[in-house]
């Protein structure tokens, strides 16, 4: 009986409740056969079926509800995991400013994600993302050889295709 | 300069020198990052950040002064409908309605069904010859049998021959035994005695008293009889008005048609209270709110699935379609902000929330007020609309009726149909279906073309035969009752133009058989005159002289006249509201109505309802026509 109703069913006794909602259905087959003599035993009975019949009892509680506006919150709960390191080798403990900064630098790495190059003023946009490769003949300084990469990749295509293919540079 | 045009004066007013400025417009303008919205509109996930990016962007880490409702704690006030008033008429008495009493539904719109109903008497009645011993059951026939005259026109009603063949005098009256026993019935339910008209002594009266108290009480639970005039109908209107009352407001129900109760039927309005209301408090000290979800509600996070059933963001707005708008505004940008919490109530009371508070995931207590209308008129979408007398005593008020579920229709008895003709400037109202003999229906479409008899003269088509063929006036078909325009009296200077619908009757003219018009006496119109003259309860004749007849056909059902069965008394008048009869017409309905209360029992009545026609009707009805001999039909 739900708690709203206790106080008025207790106040009428002897009120049935059923959450009409909940009544398991049984299958009944009623025989209504008005003149039919007890005895009747195994002369056999006519019988008429009715196949549907439908009726419906209405319920005397009804299930209303109560509506209201609330202004709820529209936060919602990051779509991502943050597995935080600690910023220094062999840290014995956390110290809460480094928790906070942990989540503080990812949303700021987040609004960032969000930036495009050609966004950035200044011309900015054209040297960043400042992932460049030095590349030098000399090997004055650690370099990145393109030019034998790309032709160690030719060289490997041509093998594997047979015959020596035009390639777009670049695209290898 | 800068001058003002007075409107009131027509004048220009020197205001003062005009300040020299200059403005400057700047442009928003969007710029997008891509030349088609293809990728935008994929919504491709990628990395964990731009995940976080995506939500930032859509406002899902914004921090805002508000909390989650979790918990509620609220008290429903109800007050039980006690009492219940037919018709619309102020002065008319209340009565009381009981605890397991007639439904809503039935008590508004019962009619008497025996009196109409020649069959059910008949069956009812057998049920009692099948309970009863041989020696009872001889005598009961013999004291009550059942008069089911065949009917005067058996082509058109074959129910009614069928019926009147098979039970006339083969079964007893139901209802004529029922008037007799019922003042012998004490309280108990037993007979007293037996009508002295049952001729039964010694052991067969014993078991007559045993059977007929038996019979009397399955009688009176099997169909639930309603006064012939019934103060819920409107006969002015077609529609059913009632009101229930509780305690000290009132619920009145201007028009009821469509066979269920429901709170919308409603406007409330404030009475003097009478007795002690049956009051009580429906209280919950926790519940979880949750939110409403409605079919098509957007979603309101980015990679989320939508319904696709319900598009609300399809739905097409014109400029000046506010309405539109403003539910779909409601759908995108408030949806979310909406709470619902399950209450489970006994029906026939008006509920009042009296108490509601509301606690937030941080403890705060707050509640919510009623909706009201910021001008303060009184329409609200989603409760009985209150009259002002209330002062607000049913601001956060449901009224849950105590009405019927699937109700169960039997077959149309009556189906009378109102249209307007705008051609001819009348209103017709046409019977489809009536009651037959029997009670059982009778197709009036088939029985009119047996009310219609024309001459068909065949002219030669030489010289002298004639060209024109002049017309009194054109056929219409005899269940075709003319709903005439009349004036009020006396006229309503205030709105002079306003008009009412009167029921007519339709006259035609028949020559007597006995003159000769042109060839020779077709047997069968003699047949015809006869007949007419059979069925004087809704075809009344009027001597004329000059060896013309004049018939006034008048309809058929109860629906448009008072007592059907009799011919058609002078004083029996019919006024319809003429907005009641509007362009798309109306359809009146009179059939069996089968439900059970919430109790178990089962309710069997009569009852009317009312729902659209079908658009104007055509009758080509005019008066005075010479048409030419060619197109004669």
């Amino acid at each position: 009986v739900p708690e709203e109703l206790r106080a008025y069913l207790a106040a009428k006794p002897g009120t049935p409740y059923r959450d009409i909602n909940r009544v398991a259905p049984n299958t009944a087959i009623a025989l209504h056969a008005p003149g039919l003599e007890s005895s009747a035993g195994d002369a056999g009975i006519a019988a008429f079926v009715c196949d549907e019949w439908p009726e419906f009892i209405p319920d005397p509680f009804q299930t209303a509800g109560i509506g209201f506006h609330y202004d709820a919150p529209g936060a919602r709960p990051p779509q991502s995991i943050l597995l935080a390191l600690p910023p220094q080798l062999g840290q014995a403990a956390w110290s809460f400013d480094d928790a906070v900064d942990v989540i503080h630098e990812a949303f700021d790495l987040a609004k960032l994600r969000g930036v495009r190059p050609r966004d950035l003023a200044g011309g900015l946009g054209a040297i960043l993302p400042g992932n460049y490769l030095p590349h030098t003949y000399t090997d004055d300084l650690p370099s990145v050889r393109m030019l034998e990469l790309e032709r160690e990749a030719q060289q490997r295509l041509v093998t594997f295709a047979g015959s020596a293919v035009t390639f777009t540079l670049g695209k290898i | 300069v800068r001058t003002e045009f007075k409107k009131d004066a027509a004048t220009l007013t020197f205001v003062g020198p005009k300040k020299p400025s200059i403005t400057g417009i700047t442009r928003l303008e969007t710029q997008p990052t891509a030349i088609n919205i293809q990728a935008g509109l994929s919504a491709p996930l990628a990395d964990p950040l731009w995940l976080l990016s995506r939500q930032w962007q859509f406002n899902e880490f914004q921090g805002e002064d508000a909390g989650t409702p979790l918990r509620l704690k609220f008290e429903v006030q109800g007050v039980k409908v006690d009492a219940f008033r037919a018709g619309s008429k102020l002065e008319a008495p209340w009565q009381p309605i009981a605890e397991h009493d007639v439904p809503i539904e039935t008590r508004v719109e019962a009619e008497p069904a025996w009196t109409t109903h020649a069959r059910l008497r008949g069956e009812a009645g057998q049920h009692a010859l099948r309970m009863a011993t041989p020696a009872v059951r001889a005598a009961l026939v013999a004291a009550y049998p059942l008069a089911l005259a065949a009917p005067t026109d058996p082509d058109a009603d074959r129910a009614g021959l069928l019926w009147s063949t098979l039970l006339n005098a083969r079964t007893i009256d139901a209802i004529a035994l029922a008037a007799e026993l019922r003042p012998l019935v004490d309280n108990a339910g037993k007979l007293t005695g037996l009508p002295a008209r049952l001729a039964l002594g010694g052991v067969d009266a014993d078991s007559a008293k045993a059977m007929l108290a038996t019979w009397f009480a399955w009688l009176d639970d099997l169909l639930y009889e309603g006064d012939a005039a019934n103060p819920s109908w409107q006969r002015n209107r077609m529609e059913y008005a009632f009101a229930l009352k509780a305690n000290d407001t009132r619920l009145d129900a201007a028009e009821y048609t469509d066979g269920h109760v429901d709170w919308d039927d409603f406007r409330a309005t404030a009475v003097a209270p009478v007795g002690d209301p049956v009051r009580q408090t429906f209280a919950v000290a926790s519940r979880h709110p949750t939110p409403v979800r409605y079919p098509g509600m957007p979603a309101e996070r980015y990679w989320e699935f939508e319904d696709g059933n319900v598009n609300f963001a399809g739905a097409e707005a014109g400029v000046t379609d506010l309405l539109r708008m403003s539910v779909t505004e409601f759908a995108l940008t408030f949806g979310n902000d909406w709470f619902l919490v399950p209450v489970r109530l006994p029906v026939g009371w008006i509920h009042r929330v009296s108490d509601f508070v509301i606690t937030d995931n941080f403890g705060i207590a707050s509640s919510a007020n009623p909706i009201v209308n910021p001008d303060g008129s009184q329409w609200t979408m989603y409760s009985v609309t209150p009259d002002v007398t209330l002062q607000g005593r049913l601001d956060h008020a449901l009224f849950l009726p105590d009405s019927l579920d699937g109700v169960l229709e039997g077959a149309v008895l009556e189906e009378t149909m109102l249209a307007r003709d705008e051609m001819a400037n009348l209103a017709w109202a046409i019977e489809h279906t009536v009651q037959g003999v029997s009670g059982e229906p009778l197709d009036r479409d088939l029985e009119a073309k047996a009310l219609a008899f024309q001459q068909r003269i065949a002219f030669d088509g030489g010289v002298d035969s004639p060209q024109l063929v002049y017309r009194l006036q054109t056929p219409v078909p005899a269940n075709w009752t003319p709903l005439l325009p009349v004036r009020d009296t006396p006229i309503n200077f205030s709105d002079p133009l306003s008009i009412r619908l009167a029921r007519a009757g339709m006259k035609r003219f028949y020559p007597e058989a006995s003159v000769e018009v042109i060839g020779a006496v077709d047997p069968a119109y003699v047949d015809f005159l006869a007949l007419l003259d059979a069925q004087d309860d809704f075809v009344t004749r009027i001597a004329i002289g000059d060896g013309l007849r004049a018939y006034v056909f008048y309809p058929r059902g109860w629906m448009l006249r008072r007592d059907p069965l009799h011919p058609m008394p002078e004083d029996d008048t019919l006024v319809i509201e003429e907005e009641e009869v509007p362009r798309i017409g109306a359809t009146l309905r009179r059939k069996f109505q089968y439900a059970r209360s919430s109790d178990g029992r089962s309710w069997l009545w009569i009852g009317r309802s009312k729902t659209a026609g079908r658009g104007e009707a055509q009758s080509a009805l005019r008066w005075d026509v010479a048409v030419k001999r060619e197109t004669l039909r």
